[in-house]
């Protein structure tokens, strides 16, 4: 082969590399003090009272599914998008929706220790399951340090790792509360709260 | 029939004329390319025989119809009520429909992704429809200002 289409083509691929660090790095930099992050905090001020006393932050949720047949294999992703206020004891999950330009959100989902049945999560991670007095679950969200503007299905620049730590750090302790209340054991895996009976 | 009730219209959204130009247009020129390029490998004439040109003329109805296809959603349209929906003349109250949600369904062998609006009742082809989940956020959500 000759070397020059060699050369030809391991430069394009550090050249799209570049544009694509540098597109991120871009993002990144937008979503520390983002317009996406201050319509989080003011959505939260709008539903949520006293909300000043709440960390408020970005959640996602994403649940991916494969189907299908022999000759093809579907893949199906879906998406929540959260605003997300947490203090001890006490967390507001609101639906969020991103369409055509215009921000969108229902109810908060309000949650305190006397709702819950079973909170499901692994200690030190950023995403946790909340299920009811008849284990079914509520709601499900992950609040993640760094959220950019990849695609269509994660649309928001928005930096958040002192909300991030602050959440991990919410989830234990109220995971704790909860489940010890409840007399519950959970696994601390996605999807499979409790440990199967033999 | 029991009329529905389905309270005050909140929202509407009418079809995207321009999406289905456009992909009416892009499966034109991949069937023109095709027929052309037949055409210049096999001349028109006269069929052989009557079966031949039946098959043939079925052939050129299905390729016809399959290209103009998304011109049978010009009139596509969706308003949201109260109380439920009325989609391409049909109403649906949200009791009948259950839990509603919208989802984007892209195969591999397809350009484009297709958009429902899906419920436990039915699922609902929002494709051809501008702007239709954000008119339905803008009738049942919250929009931030």
């Amino acid at each position: 082969m000759n070397p020059m289409y060699i050369a030809i083509g391991v430069g394009a691929v550090v050249v799209l590399f570049i544009i694509f660090y540098i597109q991120i790095s871009i993002n990144e930099k937008k979503g520390v003090d983002s317009e996406d992050k201050k319509t989080i905090q003011n959505i939260v001020k709008r539903l949520v009272p006293d909300a000043d006393t709440y960390t408020a932050a970005y959640g996602v949720w994403e649940e991916i599914n494969f189907g299908g047949g022999r000759r093809s294999i579907t893949t199906t992703t879906k998406y929540w998008y959260y605003a997300v206020a947490f203090k001890p004891g006490n967390i507001h999950v609101i639906p969020l929706s991103y369409e055509g330009g215009d921000v969108s959100y229902g109810k908060a989902i309000s949650l305190t220790k006397d709702d819950l049945g079973m909170v499901n999560a692994k200690a030190g991670d950023c995403w946790v399951s909340f299920y009811d007095k008849n284990q079914q679950e509520i709601v499900s969200v992950i609040v993640g340090p760094s959220n950019t503007k990849d695609d269509k299905y994660h649309p928001v620049n928005i930096q958040q790792k002192e909300e991030y730590e602050a959440f991990v750090q919410f989830i234990k302790e109220f995971m704790t509360e909860v489940n010890e209340s409840n007399h519950v054991t959970v696994t601390g895996k996605v999807g499979k709260p409790l440990k199967k009976a033999k | 029939m029991e009329e529905k009730n389905l309270g005050v219209k909140l929202s509407e959204a009418w079809s995207d004329k321009g999406k289905i130009a456009l992909r009416a247009g892009i499966r034109f020129s991949l069937g023109a390319i095709v027929v052309v390029a037949g055409m210049r490998s096999n001349p028109i004439g006269r069929p052989v025989s009557f079966m031949a040109g039946a098959v043939a003329f079925l052939i050129f109805a299905l390729a016809a119809a399959y290209v103009f296809w998304p011109l049978t959603h010009l009139r596509d349209y969706v308003e949201f009520y109260e109380y439920g929906i009325c989609y391409c003349g049909k109403k649906w109250t949200f009791e009948e429909l259950g839990e509603v949600s919208f989802c984007e369904m892209k195969s591999s062998r397809s350009f484009f992704a297709d958009v429902y609006m899906r419920s436990n009742k039915k699922s609902f082809l929002f494709t051809y429809i501008k702007d239709g989940k954000k008119q339905y956020n803008r009738a049942y959500m919250n929009i931030y200002q």
